[in-house]
């Protein structure tokens, strides 16, 4: 018989629990997102070998399991005297990988613009600083926008791997309450309910703040 | 419910047992199990006249695939305890595993209670019986609860821990193979009871391991075994 | 300490327990994107019954996109089969949750290819009296795939990845014998690099088999279309 009552006397942890995992997904994508776009210059350099470095970052990064890399930052690092708890290893890692992924995306975003945008922007005699605040980026973002939530989604999703490092965040603390209730049915539907909901409230206000953002660029152009 | 007879009909005793815990079990270099609980399990199984069928899973799964009927029995260095046994059966105890803490040689930990501090970290084997042992003994102690003993050793090498919960009988192994790196401090946070378990309601098959428990322990097979996988003479106090 | 050479067998044959793992649930991954991306796709003309499983196909989507795999997997390992007396393999529980996870991605992505060809060749099969299936078949299928494809491979390469959760439930794959090679032997570098190159090079080798499939794709689609304007 199910039984979900059992779960009550859980009710703080699994509140702190939540926390951590929206903690961990945020600061995760966060710093990926600074960290993407300050490689994507180097992505789309010139410079063969700074293009060269980015894409072999960006391609393995995008090939290898983010399980793996947490295992090397958690594991593997300390022997080379870098040591983290296990919630700062899983910010790195989800960011290590994230970053690849959105070095592509960003990439992406800045190749669908068309070159007329360029020569008209030539014509306007603009200067690249308004050309690209104004202009380039703002469009660029609106066509990336959508595969920026996606991977903000992933980070939340990923972040479930922390489990595995010991982290006590969602995932983690299911599989301790799982363990020691031993039910495993209600624990673990629970937890993936929460995810879904977590989920459902980053799409929903992405979608929101994006209508804004877009708004607000096309009524400032106009 | 499995039965001496309908595993002898299946011609298999399908056994749960864990992944990376050596020496009590590990996956060897030929990809198959091997360990003390192992050389039980095959004991168990000629006894019975039929083959294993090892099922590798992670602590909280000894329970969970005895609940879920995946597995006849689960070998695998698993203490009895109150909560599980209302879910599972256990065998009569065959060995009794003290609870110690391993810290690194030259780390300066000296006794359980320079662990007792939010500062120091102890890594535990998810769902294994430390997790309430070991806040009990030393409730201050931060924890880390990694999947498999392995992991907690190799956070302990790393210095992600500063103490691993098991048994010496885990530690002395390693600290042979590895002299002077380890150190295990005095005292005990409790005794673990390992059992075989079973599937809830199994006494006629749970008659016949306590059976051949008692066989495996009057002939000294257990001592054999005991000395060829941890590499010293079975101590008195392991005798259940 | 044992070295790290000997255990090259039994991490080959994890390997292929990997790919194994992964061949399957890409299978399952996409037969459930294609069947439910065809079904789920806005079009002009459709069939009544379509709205219907529209809305299902859109909850299933909504609901396998949000739940980690990891979750999904413990939750049917040890959670369904506990709860329901209903014993399901470690493997299958493994293949039954990336199915789940990537095949709602799969779903979108098939949804939006289907959704990318062009309104008249709807109106135009409609008035040639094709049924709804013979019209994703002939009409749809070909420029589905050639706009879904490269978003197709990327999830294979995704479920490849994934499949090294299982080392989370104690499956005896790649991961998990990586992490048994590396306690017995302390080579924990060594052991994590290896396994990285050969994701790595599995995954390239699925991108390879992608752009093949692609670049078949496109040329047929193209011939396609100049023998369509030639009639």
């Amino acid at each position: 018989m199910l039984d979900f009552s059992i779960l009550i006397p859980y009710f703080r942890d699994f509140v702190q629990a939540l926390g951590l995992t929206l903690a961990l997904s945020l600061s995760g994508f966060a710093i990926s997102s600074v960290l993407a776009a300050l490689l994507l210059p180097a992505r789309m350099s010139s410079v063969a070998i700074l293009r060269r470095l980015t894409w072999l970052y960006v391609e393995v990064l995008r090939n290898i399991p983010v399980l793996l890399v947490l295992y090397v930052v958690f594991f593997a690092l300390p022997q080379i005297g870098i040591k983290t708890e296990s919630w700062v290893a899983a910010i790195v890692a989800l960011s290590f990988n994230s970053t690849a992924y959105l070095v592509e995306i960003y990439r992406g975003g800045l190749n669908s613009i068309p070159q007329g945008r360029y020569e008209a922007a030539a014509a306007l005699n603009l200067n690249s600083f308004t050309l690209w605040t104004r202009i380039l980026l703002p469009e660029a973002l609106r066509t990336a926008y959508p595969a920026i939530g996606n991977q903000l989604v992933a980070c939340v999703l990923g972040s479930s791997l922390a489990v595995l490092i010991g982290a006590g965040e969602l995932t983690g603390l299911a599989y301790m309450v799982g363990a020691s209730t031993f039910r495993y049915f209600e624990t673990f539907l629970t937890v993936a309910i929460v995810y879904i909901v977590i989920v459902q409230v980053i799409n929903f206000c992405w979608g929101k703040l994006g209508a804004q953002i877009i708004a607000r660029n096309t009524s400032r152009r106009l | 419910m499995p039965t001496v007879e309908s595993i002898q009909d299946a011609g298999v005793l399908r056994v749960a047992t864990l992944t990376g815990d050596a020496p009590w079990v590990s996956v060897g270099a030929d990809g198959d199990q091997e360990g003390f609980d192992v050389d039980l399990a095959h004991a168990l199984a000629e006894k019975l006249g039929v083959e294993v069928e090892f099922t590798t899973v992670d602590g909280p799964g000894r329970v969970a695939s005895l609940q879920s009927k995946k597995v006849d029995l689960t070998i695998g260095e698993f203490s009895t305890t109150p909560e599980r046994d209302e879910v599972i059966d256990f065998s009569n105890d065959y060995i009794l595993n003290p609870g110690q803490y391993m810290v690194v040689a030259d780390s300066g930990i000296q006794t359980s209670e320079d662990l007792n501090d939010e500062s120091m970290v102890a890594c535990i084997q998810q769902g294994g019986t430390s997790t309430d042992l070991v806040p009990a003994d030393i409730p201050n102690v931060g924890t880390l609860f990694l999947p498999s003993t392995d992991d907690c050793l190799e956070a302990l090498k790393s210095g992600q821990a500063h103490a691993m919960t098991q048994n010496p009988f885990y530690y002395l192994p390693l600290m042979d193979k590895d002299p002077g790196a380890f150190k295990i401090l005095d005292g005990t946070f409790g005794t673990n009871h390992i059992a075989v378990g079973l599937q809830e309601g199994s006494t006629e098959l749970a008659a016949f391991v306590n059976d051949f428990l008692v066989e495996y322990q009057k002939a000294g097979k257990i001592d054999a075994t005991f000395e060829k996988w941890f590499g010293f003479e079975m101590p008195t106090e392991a005798r259940p | 300490m044992t070295s790290v050479i000997d255990y090259t067998e039994l991490f080959l044959t994890a390997v292929v327990y990997t790919i194994a793992l992964s061949v399957m649930s890409i299978i399952g991954g996409t037969l459930v994107g294609v069947v439910f991306g065809f079904l789920s796709a806005r079009r002009l003309e459709a069939p009544h019954w379509f709205r219907a499983a529209r809305v299902f196909i859109d909850i299933y989507v909504r609901i396998f996109r949000s739940v980690p795999p990891l979750v999904l997997m413990f939750l049917l390992y040890f959670g369904v089969s506990a709860a329901m007396n209903l014993s399901i393999s470690m493997t299958a529980a493994v293949v039954l949750a990336l199915t789940l996870f990537v095949g709602a991605y799969q779903s979108e992505n098939i949804r939006a290819g289907v959704e990318s060809v062009p309104r008249g060749q709807a109106e135009a099969s409609a008035a040639l009296g094709l049924g709804i299936f013979s019209r994703m078949r002939y009409v749809e299928a070909r420029p589905t795939f050639a706009v879904a494809l490269p978003s197709m491979v990327g999830q294979w390469v995704v479920t490849i990845k994934d499949t090294s959760l299982a080392s989370g439930i104690g499956v005896v794959e790649a991961t998990t014998i990586a992490l048994t090679v590396r306690q017995a032997t302390g080579e924990t570098w060594l052991v994590f690099l290896v396994l990285g190159v050969t994701y790595f090079l599995i995954n390239r080798g699925v991108a390879l088999l992608g752009s093949v499939l692609e670049k078949r794709i496109s040329r047929s689609t193209s011939r396609a279309q100049s023998r369509a304007a030639l009639v």
